[in-house]
């Protein structure tokens, strides 16, 4: 098992640099560039070839492509992720402030993804073809169809409509006003975590149906052991394995939902950060922005992989 | 007067509480991108600048000549361009006024706003509306511009006009800069005017403004407290081009303490000579601003300081200005406006006042005279005749109004909504069927290939609804075109490359009619369709070169009759109506027409009760 993370981890370095030479080339490849978003921005907008050269050497991007990449991945690695093109604050300063705001919204939506999914999941499979499982089946078919940015404007403007309640701005940090911040933040991560909940309570249902069928559970039963015992030790965890793998990709949906939901709930996390970078081709953001993220998710594949083995004791690390 | 039909029904049909919940989801789709593509608001002031006008009118011609424009703009706004839900928005809004005045200015309270944070504080770069409004309060304009485009005495009475290249500006003797270091407190004076205007034109690849005064030969302080401007040649828009609300003034001390880029971005260096001064800010979130103890403007400002709220979403917005958290509001021409009127009327008029401001943007429809099939303006005035203004305006729900060449805002010069619609291209019902009849013909006549024109190209999703009716108008005379969506960057960069054929986008306004000469002039910076026409450069070079406003009016009636006769170098249908929303205790509101609607100007309004949550 050392062995195996060892090289795992070894192997990470140069998925990053994969990863971030896939990074940088993509962006460039994406039309419109911040040159001319820059040149169109002013008026009466007398911008000639001049004032563009200007900017280009401003910006760096009058260099060969490689020069810029091996320049960036530089200073990337020696922590220094520059400044931004929009705003030109420092980046990490950035990143610094708004990753714990969209780490609290991360571990939020994991805290309602996680129950709900499973839990929404097992009891549809316990209850097989009876109207809650009917109910369940709906609802989640509902989420899933439900567009979350949709959902989100919905939440702010039924209350709104019906009671004259908004929820509460500014955004205020956690350690500032756990309660506001709590109350600001729940909608959001509910709704980040709701498409991803039926996701993963119908792959739950699914599997628990089958373990639920096998002759261990049978034997269990006759055993004389409970119910709750019988489906939470026995056949929820044979029906982990697929799960863990699909929790593992909340980070990424987490991170998707995050986008849309700080946007609109107006929270100042990382996902509203790439959205602001991404509207204004502010290349050295959402260059280091996807770099992070794409890290991040390698290592949480890891340790998904990992996890497997406490699951499952027949899976051996070789 | 316009036909009855589903589009202006439509417009003024009064929204229910299910509308408004089916409009505010659709906003959603579309509201994170239009926040950064939007400015943020306007509002002004406290006094008409008439008897200073009046004072300086012996002397001044320039002046004189101001003033009548802003009564003729007064007159005629009043008379042609109001609607009866506009008249009727107005008048609560003066009876507000009218109360207010009664009352009297009231101190103290927090006025909360809701802004964009885009990042960037310095004047001297443009990149987004929504931090402007925060700018707007810490810094002041030398002069600026009043409702109508008239010329207001700011930190400087209106200007002394030797001759026509020569100008005597002078600095009020009690404007302070915000006592903070390195300014602490110090008179304003004209060696800082002399450095705040020519910084807009030092040879930084950011700053925007940078030909805005290129027809100015030298500024130049004469003595502590007075300003010579001299132009290189006669620019009769140089005193609108002073006072336009770009032209913020900072200080050199503040440029040489932080730099230029501790100035665009360092909210510690926002020390200006405005009516607020920075207190605190956390970058998308909130910008906390109080009172500037020592401002120029006696007693003012009334309130105690100045909240702006980060909120990118229209949802968002509207929840928190109908729960209370917020007191004021601007909602504009592209999406939320429905969703905007419609939380207002459900509010009542007792909670809140809306009143249209008249701003110069609006959308048009840019054409590229040297592609084909555009380069016959047998084609481009079909496509004139053929685009239905009414339609495409009711699909704004009174975000919009039609426009012409020039912004109606600009009064005399801009022409109305029922001028226009007495024009071809403009007109509804048999009179609409004559104009797709000559439309057919000039096709024919030019051979054009109906079905090889390119696609239109479109700034989505703001203007994607507009595209379709488009479309539809054209095939009614036979022309079929395909859609083709671009970003707003693209879209941007398209248009500043000149790589299109016909694109549907924004235009900027201005504050004066010599727009068109940044337009369409064959030099002009926004001559996006490189339109080239000898006669009409001439006449907008004399337009320019005149300061008479009879003379001036002439050669802009001029030039806009044969734009959309002749040459329709775009297609033009549209100018905005921004409306500002405002809670039902605030006072002193008065609605000012801008070129980007961002600037909103508080120190003459105050709280007749200070609400909840706006204690100091």
């Amino acid at each position: 098992m050392r062995n195996y993370i060892f090289r795992r981890l070894m192997l990470l370095p140069i998925t990053v640099i994969l990863l971030s030479i896939f990074v940088f080339g993509l962006i460039r490849l994406v039309p419109g560039s911040v040159i001319d978003a820059r040149l169109a921005a002013g008026f009466p907008g007398t911008a000639n070839a001049d004032d563009r050269a200007k900017l280009e050497a401003h910006f760096g991007l009058d260099k060969p492509v490689h020069v810029q990449y091996v320049t960036w991945i530089g200073q990337v690695f020696g922590g220094d992720f520059g400044t931004s093109w929009l705003t030109k604050e420092d980046i990490l300063d950035n990143f610094r402030r708004r990753m714990p705001v969209t780490v609290e919204l991360l571990v939020l939506t994991l805290l309602i993804y996680i129950p709900l999914g499973i839990g929404t999941g097992v009891w549809s499979a316990v209850r097989q073809n009876r109207t809650d499982d009917y109910s369940i089946r709906f609802v989640t078919i509902l989420f899933l169809a439900i567009p979350n940015f949709w959902l989100a404007t919905l939440v702010i403007v039924v209350p709104l409509v019906l009671w004259g309640y908004a929820p509460p701005v500014p955004y205020v940090q956690l350690w500032e006003e756990p309660g506001t911040n709590l109350i600001q933040m729940i909608v959001p991560a509910a709704i980040a975590a709701l498409a991803g909940a039926a996701v993963l309570g119908r792959v739950a249902r699914s599997e628990m149906l089958e373990v639920l069928r096998q002759d261990y559970v049978r034997t269990a039963y006759a055993k004389g052991l409970t119910g709750y015992v019988v489906v939470l030790r026995h056949a929820l965890r044979n029906a982990m394995i697929p799960l863990i793998t699909l929790i593992g990709l909340v980070f990424a949906n987490g991170v998707a939902g995050a986008v849309i939901v700080e946007q609109i709930f107006a929270i100042p996390g990382m996902g509203r950060y790439l959205v602001q970078s991404l509207l204004n081709n502010d290349l050295p953001v959402v260059q280091v922005w996807m770099l992070i993220f794409g890290a991040a998710f390698i290592m949480v594949n890891l340790l998904v992989d990992l996890s497997y083995g406490m699951f499952d004791p027949r899976i051996r690390f070789q | 007067m316009a036909e009855r039909n589903y589009w202006t029904r439509m417009r003024r049909t009064r929204m229910s509480r299910r509308g408004l919940l089916k409009a505010s989801a659709r906003a959603g789709v579309g509201a994170a991108g239009l926040t950064l593509v939007g400015c943020g608001d306007d509002d002004d002031d406290d006094q008409p600048a008439s008897a200073a006008v009046q004072q300086q009118q012996q002397q001044q011609q320039e002046a004189a000549q101001v003033e009548q424009q802003a009564d003729q703009q007064a007159a005629q706004q009043q008379a042609q361009t109001q609607t009866a839900q506009e008249q009727q928005q107005q008048q609560a809004a003066a009876q507000a006024q009218a109360q207010a005045a009664a009352d009297g200015p009231k101190q103290g309270g927090i006025v909360r706003i809701v802004m964009s944070d885009g990042g960037i504080f310095d004047p001297a770069i443009v990149i987004h509306g929504g931090t402007y409004a925060g700018v707007h309060q810490i810094y002041d304009w030398i002069n600026y511009l009043d409702e109508g485009f008239v010329i207001h005495e700011g930190m400087a009475d209106l200007p002394e006009v030797v001759d026509e290249l020569n100008f005597i500006y002078s600095i009020k003797p009690n404007v302070y800069w915000h006592p903070k270091p390195p300014l602490d407190g110090r008179q304003f004076t004209a060696e800082d005017a002399v450095f705040g205007l020519e910084r807009f034109g030092f040879d930084n690849p950011e700053f925007v403004f940078k030909d805005r005064f290129a027809l100015v030969d030298k500024f130049e302080a004469t003595d502590e407290l007075t300003m010579h401007v001299q132009a290189g040649q006669v620019f009769s828009p140089i005193l609108k081009a002073i006072a336009e609300d770009n032209m913020l003034m900072v200080s050199r001390d503040a440029v040489d303490a932080f730099g230029d880029e501790g100035l665009s971005t360092d909210f510690e260096a926002q020390i200006g000579t405005g009516a607020f001064m920075g207190e605190s800010r956390e970058p998308e979130v909130e910008l906390n601003l109080v009172r500037h103890p020592n401002y120029y403007k006696e007693g003012q400002p009334y309130f105690d300081g100045y909240r702006g709220i980060a909120l990118p979403d229209d949802a968002l917005r509207i929840a928190a200005f109908v729960d209370g958290q917020t007191d004021f509001l601007s909602y504009q021409w592209t999406g939320a406006f429905t969703d905007f009127q419609a939380a207002i009327d459900e509010m009542g008029e007792e909670e809140v006042t809306g009143v249209p401001n008249p701003v110069t943007f609006g959308m048009a429809t840019h054409i590229h005279c040297e592609v084909e099939p555009y380069t016959d303006p047998r084609v481009r005035n079909a496509v004139h005749l053929a685009a239905d203004r009414e339609q495409l305006i009711a699909l704004s729900l009174g975000g919009l109004v039609i426009g012409g060449p020039i912004a109606v805002a600009i009064q005399p010069y801009g022409r109305t909504e029922d001028e226009l619609r007495q024009l071809p291209g403009y007109r509804s019902g048999d009179l609409r069927q004559e104009d797709l009849a000559e439309a057919r013909q000039l096709l024919d006549a030019s051979g054009v290939d109906l079905n090889g024109f390119p696609p239109l190209d479109i700034w989505a999703p703001n203007a994607t609804d507009y595209a379709v009716v488009l479309q539809q108008n054209l095939a009614e005379v036979g022309i079929n075109t395909g859609i083709n969506e671009l970003t707003t960057t693209d879209a941007l960069a398209a248009r500043q490359n000149r790589e299109f054929s016909m694109i549907m986008l924004g235009q900027q306004g201005a504050s004066d009619p010599d727009l068109l000469y940044n337009d369409l002039h064959t030099t002009g910076g926004q001559n996006y369709g490189n339109f080239s026409n000898p006669e009409f450069d001439a006449l907008v070079e004399k337009g320019r070169s005149v300061f008479d406003v009879e003379e001036r009016k002439e050669i802009y009636d001029e030039a806009q009759d044969r734009l959309l006769e002749e040459w329709n170098p775009r297609l033009y249908w549209s100018w905005s109506t921004v409306t500002v929303a405002f809670r039902s205790y605030m006072r002193g509101f008065r609605p000012t027409p801008g070129p980007t609607a961002s600037n909103a100007i508080l120190w003459g309004m105050w709280f007749d009760e200070i609400p909840e949550g706006a204690e100091a």
